[in-house]
């Protein structure tokens, strides 16, 4: 039995360095059904109307509560309590809102399309589901070592000038990484790396429960969540600040 | 001949992962900035430009350099040509190997390209052509490119010539090539007419012994009419002899008008010409200074795109004409020299930008004055030492930037004011004496040694003189200065070998010449070619390198220009010629560093150099036996030819290299390397040293200024012993308290100056892990003995990883206040107390435990009894803002349910006592009540604020605060006791509630 053992052992390892060869690396497509079903399969996916993530957001060493709501309609809502003051940016798929009374917004404001350009790119179903009807496009990218693992890039792009690059771990096929420029005017150009990891169940689903944010490769922000809800019930207009 | 690489030796091997998020901080200077060797601007919007460094890499600002960020750091840092394509300024085309051919040039690895505007990039190869001096983009095509490819400068190679690519660089064609040794120098295309380019060709080349434009004679100035299929070589009015470096440019608005800067040997015909039949026929314009100087270093034009009779011209001060040529007017003399472009907006001729030696400067009146951007932190070290002094500070000397020094850490960021020049020219070793600490030991090229004497600010010209048993001095460029760690012997080195122990006031000599003396490559006062080029930067057959032994005084290592690598292990009585007989070693291959061990007297570690004849293969070589036997360290992974090495003092296995193209460190006694590339770009690294006391390396970079590795101490103890064990806590240092300086913010200078980091002043926990942690949970807890003080986030990274560890308590609970400086009052909890604490990292179902310990700082100004006087009365205001918070939440819970009982009079004492606790309202600014709330947060703030004995007047207010507090707590007891009387006659579902002191505080 031992002897089975070590060899599957053997087998799984000689696999996993071929899967390192460009030229074996698996298509895009591939990469995207292999990730889709790695995290709970497209119907379950599908059946995801909203979520809502709890937690905790670091900046500069200090910690602040942090919500993360999101929905169909590629609607966000980011929600931060800085000593008791809140600081809350919303989209509702048309318009992004904030309130942030410490730096002098006391009520909601709309933001411009230009200020609300890095919230409204952040498509709400994955878009390595129903990719081509929607609009994606999968370019494969040299995989590069992430955090000391091996991964294979996936570039995403689409004809409104969305482009993010996701590299998914070659052994278990999630995303460790994503790249992006962003595209508000505070940061605009500047590289946004999001580190995934602490990938956990959450009904039938793998959740990164851990990311970390880089701008420039300098660590801006890192949340941990410790409470994610799978079709929470919203109140209406929620994503809209009034 | 030893040849040792991991694979034969044992399984385990440096990589990169290893060395996990370990960061390297680059501190600048930006103060005097760097060579900028070329500059692209977006002609649709002129605040987007991209700024090429000579050895720096691609700098990209979007806001007119207000803020200007590294974009291309993972490629070859030496920049020789940035084009915007006009139909879609996001595509950008990067060539990578500078033009500016001096003696110090680096190399490029081909052409690369970006669509998104320079945030990702393409290699579209290219890649042995060494230097790009021009990339001209098609008008209307993104796709349409045309390369000018200098090529190899120190051998011949037929990558050079003009190379087209009609489908954005997927395959290139050569259509424009003469002979092995001329390259393209320039490129002009004429937007009007995109199939009319000019190309300057130019012949030459150098050697380690003397430069040579002109060459073979091949050099001219060709025109295509038809997008490269055929050229014709110009000649008429230009001169009829041999030609050297030529500059062109079309006018943008009149392809009529072309202007050449065209070198030849004879200073009736070397200068500018005109052409105004678009490149049928020339005349000269002008044979002036600026005309003329240094073609192979200055040979930039510009034509103003909207007017055709304004030109300028790059020299050791740029010039205009504003009258097609006819008068020209000298930049200001406020402005760096050395200019290597110059750019003119074509929405207004007036705002210029040019690119020097020392950076980039702007003008808004056509070049009569300039402002710098103080940015830009492309400084181009050739060496770099430390002193003792605490924080330490940073020596070096600069390519054409003199030598200066500036601290490794300051309040607010090491900005440009903290640096201070020692000694003018090109700088190159600097060092401060140890016990004579105002004395700084700085060059200028060709061997003009000084002592800088820090409480006059005067140098005195200490260099030693020949005598009757000499022969003339010969310096190298980058003369080598050594001082032995104890400042008791100063080493100086022309051919001969110098030792001063008065501080350079007199010199023994201690050696013959050390060199080959081949008095056929001592031809510097004939260099140059076509343009004498007289600089002392091909003087050879010199020393270059300098060691003694840090364990043996006696022991002195010396490597030269020529390849002669001398050992005297007695002071200098005797040498020894003791290079490696390696025939894969070339011949002559310049001794660039010698890092005699500092474990063992016989054991040294030598990089060699053989770039100057066109090989860039890293040599590394290690003696364990004074000389006599040597083993080359290689690697696949190590690429660049190799310009410095150190063996750590500490962990003799742990290994650092410096190439051309960057920082490589080796785990297992050099067996097996990897790039180290936190921080640290693909740049020349001339030069490193390690701090003693503090464990840092610093490097000395060709282009970056310097940048600081700070954890020696990780890598110290990541061995090949601790792979393979999961996760592996290193052993920590003991943590001091940071008492540092709040100071160094609010000067409010607006933004474009640069801020070089401090180091990370946190607690920290580091492990190794062998693999990432991608599911299940991973965190850490701190423990101080039972009680679980804090839950942090761990790394997740293979490799090493570090968590800082906050050395604070968790804030407090604070009452809610629309007070601003109340808010921030308690935004960070007391100090955790001094002492040892466990350590707990969960990672899935396994725990890993390790301890640290926190600690006063022996030399902080506040001792331990009054950090403890802070700490007590901080924590009893820690209590009292957490009871505040808790009554105002009973009386706001109550407040709620007593309104909607209909019980007024509750409300209203609910109500009233609120308002006494916190203000509410008011505009955060200059409209802010202080209730007894924010009495009690404020007064937190600014004891916490402080890490020694707080006030005896904070002591006394703090007594009173609680006085007030207990006063408000027996109010709000009498409204319970009310609340309790109201519950009596309530059903259950009625009664007010409101949570106790407990669960309110343990609530998030």
């Amino acid at each position: 039995m031992k002897h089975f053992a070590s060899l599957f052992l053997l087998l799984f390892v000689s696999t996993a360095l071929l899967a390192q060869d460009a030229a074996t690396a698996p298509s895009p497509q591939e990469i995207a059904d292999a990730y889709v079903e790695a995290t709970g399969g497209k119907d379950a996916w599908l059946a995801v109307k909203s979520t809502k993530m709890e937690g905790a957001a670091t900046m500069q060493g200090m910690e602040f509560p942090l919500t993360v709501t999101a929905a169909e309609g590629n609607k966000l809502r980011i929600d931060m309590d800085i000593q008791g003051s809140p600081m809350t940016q919303s989209y509702n798929g048309t318009t992004g809102y904030i309130l942030f009374p410490m730096q002098g917004i006391t009520e909601p404001k709309e933001m411009s399309a230009e200020e609300s350009a890095d919230l409204a790119d952040t498509p709400f179903l994955t878009e390595f589901i129903d990719t081509e009807a929607r609009g994606y496009t999968l370019t494969a990218v040299e995989g590069k070592e992430v955090e000391g693992t091996s991964t294979y890039g996936v570039q995403v792009t689409n004809a409104d000038g969305y482009d993010r690059t996701y590299y998914f771990d070659t052994e278990t096929m999630v995303p460790l990484m994503t790249v992006q420029a962003s595209k508000s005017p505070q940061a605009q150009g500047m590289v946004m790396e999001g580190y995934m990891s602490d990938y956990q169940e959450v009904e039938g689903l793998m959740v990164p429960m851990y990311i970390e944010n880089k701008a420039n490769g300098q660590t801006i922000m890192k949340m941990t969540f410790t409470n994610v809800s799978i079709n929470p019930e919203l109140e209406e207009d929620f994503f809209t600040l009034k | 001949m030893a040849v040792v690489t991991a694979v034969q030796a044992q399984e385990f091997s440096t990589t990169t992962a290893l060395f996990g998020d370990l960061q390297a901080r680059q501190i600048g200077p930006a103060t005097m900035s760097g060579r900028v060797s070329c500059l692209a601007v977006d002609p649709t919007d002129a605040n987007t430009v991209y700024v090429g460094a000579g050895g720096g890499g691609v700098w990209r600002t979007t806001d007119g350099g207000s803020s200007i960020q590294p974009v291309f750091d993972d490629y070859s840092q030496s920049i020789g040509a940035i084009a915007l394509a006009p139909s879609n300024p996001k595509v950008v085309y990067v060539g990578t190997g500078e033009p500016w051919v001096r003696n110090s040039v680096s190399v490029g690895t081909g052409v690369y390209r970006s669509t998104d505007g320079g945030n990702r990039w393409q290699s579209l190869g290219l890649d042995s052509t060494e230097r790009i001096s021009g990339i001209v983009v098609h008008p209307e095509d993104e796709n349409v490119v045309y390369v000018a490819a200098l090529g190899p400068l120190w051998s011949d190679g037929s990558q050079r010539g003009v190379f087209k690519t009609t489908d954005g660089g997927q395959t290139w064609q050569r259509v424009l090539y003469l002979d092995e040794s001329t390259g393209a120098a320039s490129i002009s295309m004429d937007p009007e007419r995109p199939d009319v380019l000019f190309v300057g060709m130019w012949s030459h080349r150098r050697t380690p012994y003397g430069f040579d434009s002109g060459y073979k004679g091949s050099s001219g100035l060709f025109r295509t009419t038809d997008g490269g299929e055929n050229w014709d070589k110009l000649t008429k009015g230009l001169p009829d002899e041999t030609l050297g470096r030529i500059g062109v440019a079309v006018a943008p608005s009149n392809g009529e008008i072309v202007y050449a800067a065209v070198e030849t040997g004879t200073k009736e015909t070397k200068g500018m010409y005109r052409s105004a039949d678009g490149g049928e026929s020339w005349s000269m314009i002008d044979k002036s200074f600026n005309s003329q100087v240094r073609p192979f270093y200055f040979a930039s034009l510009a034509v103003d795109p909207s007017n055709d009779s304004i030109v300028a011209k790059c020299g050791l001060t740029a010039i205009i004409s504003e009258t097609a040529g006819r008068l020209w007017r000298d930049f200001p003399n406020h402005v760096h020299s050395d200019y290597h472009a110059i750019w003119f907006d074509p929405a207004d001729g007036k705002h210029m930008l040019v690119g020097t030696d020392g950076g980039v400067y702007e003008s808004h009146d056509r070049g009569r004055s300039f402002r710098m951007w103080n940015n830009l932190p492309i400084s181009q070290f050739y060496h770099v030492s430390v002193d003792n002094a605490k924080p330490y500070r940073v020596y070096g000397g600069l390519q054409d930037n003199g030598s200066w020094y500036g601290p490794s850490q300051s309040a607010g960021g090491i900005t440009n004011a903290d640096w201070l020049v020692t000694y003018g020219g090109d700088g190159f070793y600097s060092f401060r004496h140890p016990t004579k600490p105002h004395f700084v030991f700085s060059e200028a090229q060709g061997g003009a040694l000084g002592r800088w004497d820090e409480r006059t600010g005067r140098s005195k010209s200490i260099a030693p003189y020949r005598d009757a048993a000499t022969d003339k001095l010969r310096y190298n460029w980058n003369a080598p200065i050594h001082l032995s760690a104890d400042g008791e012997r100063l080493y100086f080195a022309s051919q001969y070998l110098y030792r001063s122990a008065d501080e350079g006031d007199s010199w023994q000599r201690i050696s013959p010449d050390l060199t080959t003396n081949d008095t056929a490559y001592q031809k510097q006062y004939q260099s140059g070619g076509l343009s004498i080029d007289n600089s002392g930067a091909e003087n050879y057959t010199t020393i270059y390198t300098v060691a003694e032994s840090p364990l043996e005084a006696e022991t002195i290592w010396v490597g030269t220009d020529d390849g002669n690598l001398q050992l005297s292990r007695d002071g200098g009585e005797n040498w020894e010629l003791v290079t490696p007989d390696d025939s894969d070693l070339p011949r002559g291959a310049w001794i660039t560093f010698v890092d005699p061990s500092p474990h063992d007297p016989a054991t040294a570690l030598v990089t060699f150099d053989a770039h100057r004849t066109g090989d860039q293969t890293p040599y590394l070589y290690r003696t364990t036996d004074a000389g006599q036997s040597w083993t080359r360290l290689m690697d696949e992974a190590i690429t660049g030819y190799a310009l410095s090495v150190r063996q750590d003092p500490v962990n003799p296995d742990l290994l650092y290299l410096g190439t051309e193209f960057g920082l490589y460190i080796s785990l297992d006694g050099g067996l097996s390397w990897a790039p180290f590339r936190n921080g640290v770009p693909m740049v020349g690294i001339r030069d490193m040293v390690i701090h003693p006391r503090e464990a840092d390396l610093v490097l000395a970079t060709h282009g970056r200024g310097s940048i600081i590795l700070d954890d020696l101490e990780a890598l110290r103890q990541l061995t090949p012993d601790i792979m393979g064990n999961g996760i592996t806590f290193l052993r920590p240092d003991t943590t001091y308290f940071y008492d540092g300086s709040g100071g160094g913010a609010g000067r409010l200078s607006g933004s474009g100056h640069f801020f070089g980091p401090n180091p990370s002043q946190d607690a920290r926990i580091l492990y190794y892990a062998d693999k990432r942690h991608t599911f299940g949970k991973m965190y850490v807890e701190v423990y101080r003995d039972t009680q679980l003080i804090r839950t942090l986030q761990a790394g997740k990274s293979a490799g090493l990883n570090s968590v800082s560890l906050p050395i604070t308590l968790e804030k407090p609970k604070s009452p809610p206040t629309d007070n601003n400086s109340a808010r921030y009052g308690t935004m960070e909890g007391p100090s955790i107390q001094a002492g040892t604490y466990r350590v707990v990292l969960t990672k899935g179902k396994d725990t890993y435990e390790t301890t640290f310990t926190v600690a006063p700082h022996p030399e902080s100004p506040y001792p331990a009894a009054d950090r403890e006087a802070q700490r007590e009365l901080l924590l009893r205001l820690y209590d009292d803002v957490e009871q505040v918070a808790y009554l105002h939440e009973v009386l706001k819970r109550v407040a709620v349910q007593a309104d909607t009982l209909g019980a007024a009079e509750l409300l209203d004492r609910a109500r009233t006592l609120q308002a006494e606790l916190v203000f509410s309202g008011g505009d955060g600014y200059v409209n802010e009540g202080e209730q007894l709330g924010e009495s009690v947060t404020q007064l937190y703030g600014a004891v916490s604020n402080f890490p020694g004995r707080p006030s005896a007047s904070q002591v006394a207010e703090a007594e009173r605060l609680r006085g007030e507090v207990a006063g408000v707590e027996g109010e709000v007891g009498e409204l319970l006791e009310a609340v309790r009387v109201l519950n009596e006659g309530l059903s259950a579902e009625q009664r007010i509630v409101y949570p106790d002191k407990e669960s309110f505080l343990s609530a998030k």
